[in-house]
């Protein structure tokens, strides 16, 4: 589904098989099993083999099935993106896109596939063309940010409150909602400050990104306390859908809380944060 | 020829002489006879001196010859000198036919698996760990082991099932006249449990310590009541082994989901609640559990009466916390452990008689709530395997696993569904420790099983979203992604009894056949 | 699936000495060989060595040595890793 959740993208290194049978019990969202960066140039083959078993045959549960190929340009990308597809992937991640050209190269390849791609932007010139990567294709279901090689990309040093990072993740939040997709942030690297990946979780879901990337199973119950909504959205998200369905019932076009009008997105926000509520089991299931 | 027990296990009639009684039921064997006690002592003269020279002069003084029995305890760990100091004195000065009963044994008594080569050990009782088990099941002992929970040696050594002529007990602090204690000096271990009943009833009693002391040592656990003499070497442990500098919690995502559904389930049924009482181990899920819980209880304000452990610094930090109002202590595995002991009135030692002992009128065991216990394998009548692995070999002891499990009023097994390929539920147990009766729950990343006799407890949690299903079910779920293992096999000859805390048989180890 | 495998000499490796994975080694041969070092042998040897034979059989291959050095891997690795080593064979 387009926009199921995605609260947390969960990398797996594609040549390890060791962590792969655990798939359903991590409850990431979305797992990458990922053939780029994780795996070293004489493995990409192995990897690439290891990865077509274990999507046929690793129990995902209620997870997303999801790989990370090599860019196009490179000897891996063109078997990589066919291997994953003809293995019901049901989304694939992109990186180092810097352009819309990027991602119609790929659509070449899929035909009338049900497949969802996500762009991975990590440099100055994927960020700047960001509006017209979202806009791409309508596969493109989350737009992701990739903050180490983007600081690489543009030569400043990684700090951590990120100020250097601010413009690039609001721009990526931006392309996306225009394009009515999710944004996804970049990956916390140090796996035992849960502290720091908490601020910095916080941080991404108040700039308006719907998850985050995560490099370890434990930071993915932390990540999705984050996301929960609270309870005074909860409760005004129920009083939202109540006057909803009362103009319904009235057969009127506008949905008002009070004196206030309620327009279309704020209802359709406040579905999601139900629909979430009722996931994560702060609420129970009505209608 | 053998006798069918109660589970269907098939054990031999009489070992090293003596009639075996086969396992009947965890609570069915009422004991008719009396405690058997020591000769009494001729009475020692005023000042008389205990302080010997060495080890050697110990063993002769104490009239050890070949077919002795000595026991040992394992405070120590895997830092002990002193089982294997005794042990090289013994065959210097070629004695034989030895036999041993330590509470427990570790990988750094592997030169015993030469004396036992040798004819200079003819088996051990109590426990074995590592190389010693693997000589065990490759039948390299003259006589057939035995092996006992920690409250089954004390039962044993009471009714004097074992006889021993000579205990040998390390202490990192002692005075000259034997008043001993392992909670201060530099090679401290903690509680000094294990040793008690071994100190009452063997025929002559020898400290053997690194840090003597001032008369009187104090605080003491073994009393110079019991001691006969005092030995001082100049080390009695590896520090570092002995005790760790920390214990962490579990990293592997796999055992902290176990310990989060076991958790998760305690809170569902209603366990945990104000007052409560839980026993806790050093094992890695265990450790995760025990956090769990302490969450819950700091969250909720409430207050556990009673933990029994297995103390580590994490169950300290509760206690310290004020999240637990007393810590019964039986081992303790760290330094942050050790100082609580020394330092906290709130951190009491207890003898593993007071624990474990099923003849113990107030066997702790019996009042605690919840126990979080492991395994190598578990059946489809939740009997469990701690002693063999899959292969066969007797690679652990039983510790307190059937004590605690006889015990506790939730037990639960918490264990990766497979280790190694290896699938941890069988259709049959390759060796019976602790009999189905006493275990509850059993809780796999794959899934949660409650023992059929648990009615109520099926009955409280009916409307759990955990995956509680069937132990067959989680058994199916498993094979779906190992396969199905052969099983080993074995030659016919018994090379070890494993004997149940009441002192019958629940099953027999053979011989591998490799 | 090709049917023309025709192994090279120097064979083909793939795999790590890791836990739960395994090194899968396949030469060309005048018969077929299989030799299995496994943590897991005396369990599952035969599952093993069946999981070979199919893949040969999958990929064309009649006659090779392969050797395979386990360390507790489930079938669908075995497969991949197998898979791996004859296409770097072939």
């Amino acid at each position: 589904m387009k926009d199921r959740l995605r609260r947390t993208r969960l990398y797996i290194p594609g040549n390890n098989p060791s962590i792969m049978h655990n798939i359903a019990i991590f409850e990431a969202d979305t797992v990458i099993l990922d053939l780029e960066d994780a795996v070293a140039p004489p493995d990409k083959d192995a990897a690439r083999i290891l990865v077509k078993y274990a999507l046929k045959n690793v129990d995902f549960g209620k997870t997303e099935k999801g790989v990370r190929i090599n860019p196009l340009n490179t000897p891996y990308g063109k078997d990589d993106l066919e291997m994953a597809i003809e293995n019901e992937c049901e989304i694939i991640f992109l990186p180092k896109v810097e352009n819309a050209s990027d991602i119609t190269n790929i659509e070449g390849y899929l035909g009338k596939r049900e497949v969802w791609l996500a762009p991975i932007i990590e440099s100055a010139r994927g960020i700047l063309n960001a509006p017209e990567i979202a806009t791409a294709s309508e596969r493109i279901a989350l737009l992701c940010f990739g903050a180490e090689d983007f600081t690489k990309d543009i030569g400043a040093e990684r700090t951590r409150e990120g100020k250097e990072l601010f413009l690039a993740r609001q721009m990526i939040v931006l392309a996306a909602k225009s394009a009515g997709i999710q944004a996804s942030d970049t990956v916390f690297s140090d796996i035992n400050d849960l502290d720091g990946l908490i601020n910095e979780t916080k941080l991404a879901k108040s700039l308006g990104f719907d998850g985050k990337g995560v490099i370890h199973p434990s930071q993915i119950k932390p990540i999705h306390e984050v996301f929960a909504p609270t309870e005074e959205e909860i409760d005004y998200a129920k009083k939202v859908l109540d006057a909803f369905k009362e103009a319904e019932e009235k057969g009127s076009g506008v949905v008002a809380l009070g004196r206030k009008m309620i327009d279309k997105p704020v209802v359709e926000r406040a579905k999601r944060i139900i629909k979430l509520a009722e996931t994560m089991g702060l609420l129970k299931k009505e209608n | 020829m053998g006798i069918i027990n109660k589970l269907g296990r098939e054990i031999p009639e009489e070992a090293n002489g003596k009639k075996l009684i086969p396992f009947k039921g965890a609570f069915s064997r009422k004991p008719q006879e009396k405690t058997v006690g020591r000769k009494i002592p001729i009475p020692k003269k005023p000042h008389e001196k205990k302080l010997l020279k060495s080890i050697r002069e110990a063993i002769e003084k104490c009239g050890v010859k070949d077919g002795a029995h000595i026991s040992f305890h394992h405070h120590l760990r895997d830092g002990d000198y002193v089982v294997n100091m005794v042990m090289e004195e013994i065959k210097r000065m070629g004695i034989k036919d030895v036999v041993l009963f330590p509470s427990a044994l570790f990988p750094v008594h592997k030169p015993l698996v030469e004396m036992i080569e040798k004819g200079i050990i003819r088996r051990i009782e109590g426990s074995m760990n590592g190389p010693v088990g693997d000589a065990c099941s490759h039948g390299k002992f003259h006589d057939i082991c035995i092996l006992r929970s920690h409250g089954g040696r004390v039962r044993a050594i009471k009714a004097g099932d074992i006889h021993i002529d000579c205990a040998f007990i390390a202490a990192s602090a002692a005075d000259e006249f034997g008043n001993a204690t392992g909670v201060f000096g530099k090679s401290r271990f903690g509680p000094l449990g294990f040793s008690l009943v071994d100190s009452q009833y063997a025929d002559k009693v020898v400290i053997i310590t690194d840090n003597l002391v001032p008369y009187p040592c104090h605080p003491f656990t073994i009393e110079s009541t019991n001691v006969d003499y005092v030995v001082k070497v100049d080390s009695i442990g590896d520090p570092n082994k002995i005790v760790s500098g920390t214990t962490r919690i579990t990293r592997s995502p796999t055992r902290l989901k176990i310990a989060e559904y076991a958790v998760r389930f305690l809170d569902e049924a209603g366990i945990i609640s104000d007052g409560f009482s839980f026993q806790t181990g050093a094992g890695g899920i265990s450790l995760a559990a025990t956090k769990f819980i302490g969450d819950i209880m700091r969250e909720r304000g409430i207050k556990a009466s009673f933990v029994l452990g297995g103390v580590t610094k994490l169950i300290v930090d509760l206690l310290n916390e004020g999240l637990i109002n007393i810590l019964l202590d039986g081992q303790l595995f760290d330094e942050a452990a050790c100082d609580s002991l020394l330092n906290d009135s709130n951190h009491i030692e207890v003898s593993v008689e007071l624990s474990y002992d099923i003849h113990s009128k107030g066997c702790i065991a019996n009042m605690i709530d919840v126990a979080f216990l492991g395994a190598t394998e578990v059946d489809f009548d939740f009997n469990v395997n701690v002693n063999t692995h899959s292969d066969g070999l007797l690679l652990h002891g039983i510790g307190g696993h059937q004590d605690a499990a006889a015990g506790a009023g939730i037990t639960m097994i918490t264990v990766p569904s497979f280790r190694n390929r290896l699938p941890i539920l069988k259709e049959k147990v390759t060796t019976v420790t602790t009999p189905g009766e006493t275990i509850d729950v059993v809780v796999t990343e794959m899934g949660i099983a409650i023992n059929p006799g648990r009615k109520d407890l099926i009955k409280k949690m009916k409307n759990s979203t955990l995956p509680i299903m069937s132990i067959k079910d989680i058994y199916k779920k498993i094979i779906d992604i190992t396969g199905k293992p052969a099983e080993p096999a074995f030659k016919d000859r018994v090379i070890a009894l494993i004997e149940y805390r009441d002192g019958t048989i629940i099953d027999a180890v053979r011989e591998v056949s490799e | 699936m090709s049917v023309n495998n025709l192994l090279s000499p120097q064979g083909g490796v793939c795999g790590r000495d890791e836990k739960s994975d395994c090194i899968a080694e396949i030469y060309a041969f005048d018969h077929l060989e299989i030799k299995i070092h496994s943590k897991v042998e005396k369990f599952f040897k035969e599952q093993i060595e069946n999981t070979i034979k199919t893949v040969l059989k999958e990929n064309g291959i009649k006659t090779a040595k392969v050797i395979l050095k386990d360390n507790g891997a489930l079938d669908w690795v075995i497969r991949a890793r197998l898979e791996c080593a004859i296409r770097r064979a072939t």
